[in-house]
């Protein structure tokens, strides 16, 4: 094992998060909130350590392993979540646990809380909290590698255990200029849907954090009532739209942007829009006596199942309130999540497709044992491995999701709740049913149930393989 | 520079990782799903899976902004027609092809306009190398610079050799000739451009430069006197074989060809009357007795399985053979074959990679050979009026750190320079270096 590497790229990830903390003290130096010790002293250890490590590590030529690699990325958002969770600490004066939670919460997309009172945290700590977000959404490995030439080969690796999906698609010959080819399309969406929220009357601050909130699938809000605060149709309408575009591809965003329109053929992003468009027609009329109009039930329809689909977990309304189909609809939501190569969280569009099709034709092959039948996704045949992989991953994010809601409900938590934290961890999303619905936040849970929750989030984002490996025998085995 | 290469097999995935560690932008096309995904995962380049010959492949693999084409997949017809293709489709500024079978190579590359502009053919690269090694005592590795009186050789250093744990200070004192040990190997992979308090250790492998008469009187230094080489023992009558065979026959050499396919052992005794043609197989022990090859002083192994050359190698110097060529792809046991005492080992992939690259590179670039599997290379360069090189003293030339000129030929005699030796126009210099410098290089000259 690589340790002087991957310590050393560890060092370098400190170094960039601190050195991103910048701007959140920006901001409190700016509207003089009086938390810029919050951010003076994580900077300047995270610097410190950064440059320490950096300058004094040599580190060899050698590649690193695909083990490096799955310890690296799991190791590095542990560490920038407890960087991360310093501002809390100092400056709102929150416990390690609840700090380590909404920073682990915010860096994996999540959006779950624990602050009862959003609004009354210093404005420049919300600015980072939405920061993480935007950080983690399109990924903090995926940055370095755009940033630092000197990966490599060894990118490639890093990037896979990081990115959501089962393949990661090379947009350009190069992965450090695929990497910031896929961070220049989220920092141009970034920048649209801020000027349009500016638009709708949001001030820069509103604006940039629910950008962030949006573009990465995150779900954060600087108010305690989330995005119902600003009661617009406009911006209710503005952000359906781009979480939409974060839950798609945003390889295919790239190819729409260079021209290459035939990407719109994409069997993933049709059967996500079709999977959208359905659920959000069945949800609008199931719940269209709750509003006086149809189009009004479309409007707050349509914002939920886009924000609960691609992971984000903004609500503009109490959907607990909704007929129980409405809700239903939003519950099978959570098990789905945005396309592979977005910054959506959960299973992903991708493999439920896959096990779609590939269920059809064993039930083909029920009909014609001697039948042959082959997956094709975007007129390339699927490899049985690809399948073999798409259906553990299944399995194991099934597992995983009614072991942690069996282990939150051990600690009295009643069953409602339990399963949708669970859902709502594990695929990153926020709210939940119960009593962490979209009125709620997660305060109440005890601080056990925390630590669990922050690991399901982490195991959510890295997709599950990358994390289940450190806890195999065989991988610390030399 | 966007380059699009045809087929992720050795050569393929060999040039790829080389060129994209130089930082090009590189799309290579494999046919083979599980060879396209394996190289996706281990090289930093596009891989697209499809066909060399369809259109709408090659424009995926971005052949319509790409500058080169190189065509190096398992067969020739493809090869040509991918080529073909290319040059009647796109507008690439080069298109190179890999092209095994001698009967096609002249109708291409007699006519330029058919759409190929360089044709490599590694068999006879290989079988050039062995040639080479032969003619000049079989005793190493041996690189030979084009027009220069140079060679750089390749040294294993064993429990016995007289250099061991010397510094090339030392060394250099002590043999008191102009030369230079242009690269240290060691044993845990590290590739050390030497200075003059470096170490030479047991399990090195080192490149020593020199002109060819002070190399001969260093190798006999070094235990490895110049032999006459008059009986030359083949076995597998592979092309390579058979290349190299007749590229041996005269000076009153005795040449046996041993393969184990009696067909293939009928037409070689036709192309090659001279020599003794032996049907038998180089893993049978009593062949070797038979046949007397103990006495002979080289054995050249030249089947189509890398193991049984490397084993039958071996075991010919076991025996007693003075000399061994080894015909050997896979980089491990390369290494492997010059710590057992193998003389000379030869790669057809390795060389045909290095003839791409000596194509590819800027004109000024007149050699490349590249050495370690690909970590570092020689370069011949040669001086022209812009050169960033012209009238400096090599001290003052500001080369990556671990690049060091070897040698100077100007007009037509060779010296071995120090830092105060001054460059001048129209000079040829050999150069070694690292292969993550080869970038810079390239733009310095």
């Amino acid at each position: 094992m690589q340790i002087k590497t991957v310590v050393k790229f560890l060092s370098l990830l400190t170094l960039i998060i601190s050195v991103f903390m910048f701007i959140p003290l920006g901001f409190s130096i700016y509207y003089k909130d009086g938390a810029q010790l919050g951010f003076i002293i994580p900077s300047t250890i995270g610097i410190t350590l950064g440059l320490f490590g950096i300058l004094s590590l040599k580190t060899t030529k050698d590649q690193l392993s695909k083990k490096d690699g799955f310890l690296l990325v799991t190791l590095s958002w542990i560490i920038i979540s407890l960087i991360g969770s310093l501002p809390y600490i100092i400056s709102a004066h929150l416990s390690i646990t609840n700090a380590f939670f909404e920073t682990m919460s915010g860096f994996t997309t999540t959006g779950a809380s624990i602050l009862t009172d959003i609004e009354s945290l210093p404005k420049s700590v919300l600015f980072w909290r939405s920061l993480t977000h935007w950080l983690g959404g399109m990924g903090i490995i995926v940055l370095a590698v755009a940033v630092l030439p000197i990966l490599g080969i060894g990118g490639i690796q890093l990037i896979k255990a990081e990115s959501p999906g089962p393949t990661v698609e090379k947009i350009s010959p190069r992965i450090t200029e695929t990497a910031k080819y896929l961070w220049f399309v989220y920092f141009m969406f970034s920048v649209i849907e801020t000027i349009l929220l500016l638009l709708g009357g949001m001030d820069l601050f509103d604006a940039l954090t629910h950008t962030f909130g949006t573009m990465a699938t995150g779900g954060f809000s600087t108010k305690n009532t989330s995005v119902a605060y600003f009661h617009s149709a406009y911006i209710d309408w503005v952000i359906t739209i781009f979480m939409f575009i974060a839950g798609a591809n945003f390889s295919i965003h790239f190819k729409l942007l260079t021209g290459k329109f035939s990407s719109l053929k994409d069997n993933e992003l049709r059967f996500y829009a079709l999977i959208v468009i359905i659920a959000v027609l069945l949800v609008s009329i199931d719940i269209s006596k709750n509003y006086s109009n149809f189009f009004e039930a479309l409007r707050y329809g349509a914002f939920q199942v886009v924000s609960i689909i691609t992971t984000t977990g903004y609500a503009t309304t109490d959907y607990e309130k909704w007929p129980h189909f409405a809700q239903s609809i939003l519950f099978l939501l959570m098990f789905i999540g945005g396309c592979s190569g977005s910054t959506g969280g959960s299973i992903k569009i991708i493999r439920i497709y896959t096990l779609l099709k590939q269920s059809i034709n064993e039930i083909k092959y029920h009909i014609h044992p001697k039948g042959v039948f082959s997956l094709i996704i975007n007129g390339q045949m699927v490899r049985k491995n690809i399948v073999y992989s798409v259906s553990g991953f299944f399995f194991l994010y099934m597992a995983t999701f009614a072991i942690v809601a069996l282990s939150v409900s051990l600690f009295g938590v009643d069953l409602i709740t339990a399963l949708s934290a669970s859902a709502a961890t594990l695929g990153n999303i926020g709210p939940g049913f119960g009593n962490i619905g979209p009125t709620d936040n997660y305060a109440f849970l005890p601080s056990i149930v925390k630590w669990i929750l922050s690991f399901a989030m982490l195991v959510g984002r890295l997709e599950i393989y990358t994390v289940f490996v450190l806890l195999t025998p065989t991988f610390w085995r030399k | 520079m966007d380059i699009v290469i045809a087929g992720a097999g050795q050569v393929g995935f060999h040039i790829a990782k080389q060129l994209s560690e130089e930082k090009k932008h590189v799309a290579l096309i494999e046919k083979n799903k599980d060879k396209a995904a394996f190289a996706s995962e281990n090289l930093d380049c596009m891989v697209i899976n499809g066909d060399a010959t369809n259109i709408d492949t090659l424009k995926d693999a971005g052949c319509d902004s790409a500058s080169m084409f190189i065509a190096v997949t398992n067969s020739d017809e493809i090869n040509i027609l991918s080529c073909l293709l290319v040059s009647s489709n796109f507008n690439i500024e080069k298109k190179i092809a890999r092209l095994r079978n001698l009967e096609y190579t002249k109708p291409f590359s007699s006519n330029k306009g058919i759409g190929i502009d360089f044709i490599i053919n590694p068999e006879v690269e290989a079988a050039r190398s062995i040639i080479n090694s032969v003619n000049f005592g079989a005793s190493s590795d041996i690189i030979i610079f084009e027009d220069t009186d140079i060679q750089m050789r390749g040294i294993y250093i064993n429990k016995d050799s007289p250099l061991l744990n010397k510094n090339i200070n030392d060394i250099k004192r002590t043999i008191n000739k102009d030369f230079i040990i242009s690269s240290i190997k060691r044993e845990n992979g590290d590739l050390i451009i030497p200075k003059g308090f470096s170490e030479v250790k047991e399990g090195d492998y080192i490149y020593i430069v020199a002109k060819r008469h002070i190399m001969e009187e260093m190798l006999e230094k070094l235990g490895k006197a110049r032999i006459r080489i008059k009986n030359i023992a083949i076995f597998g009558g592979s092309k390579i074989g058979l290349m190299a065979a007749k590229g041996l026959k005269g000076k009153n050499r005795n040449i046996k060809i041993i393969d184990k396919d009696y067909e293939k052992c009928k037409d070689i005794s036709k192309e090659c009357p001279k020599a003794i043609v032996i049907n038998g197989d180089a893993s049978d022990a009593d062949i070797f007795e038979e046949e007397n090859i103990a006495d002979f002083d080289v054995v050249i192994t030249s089947t189509g399985n890398e193991e049984i050359n490397l084993l039958s190698a071996l075991y010919s110097k076991n025996i007693g053979v003075k000399r061994s060529i080894a015909l050997i792809d896979k980089q491990n046991y390369t290494t492997m074959a010059s710590k057992l005492n193998i003389d000379s080992v030869v790669s057809p992939k390795l060389s045909a990679v290095s003839s791409i690259l000596k194509f590819i590179r800027k004109g000024n670039i007149v050699g490349v050979y590249s050495i370690f599997g690909g970590e570092a290379e020689a370069l011949e360069l040669s001086i022209s009026n812009e050169s960033n090189f012209q009238n400096k003293k090599i001290k003052d030339i500001k080369l990556p750190k671990n690049t060091l000129i070897v040698a100077v030929s100007r007009k037509s005699q060779t010296i071995i320079p120090d830092g105060n030796f001054r460059i001048e126009n129209d000079d040829r210099i050999v150069m070694f270096a690292k292969k993550e410098d080869i970038p810079e290089i390239e733009k310095m000259v």
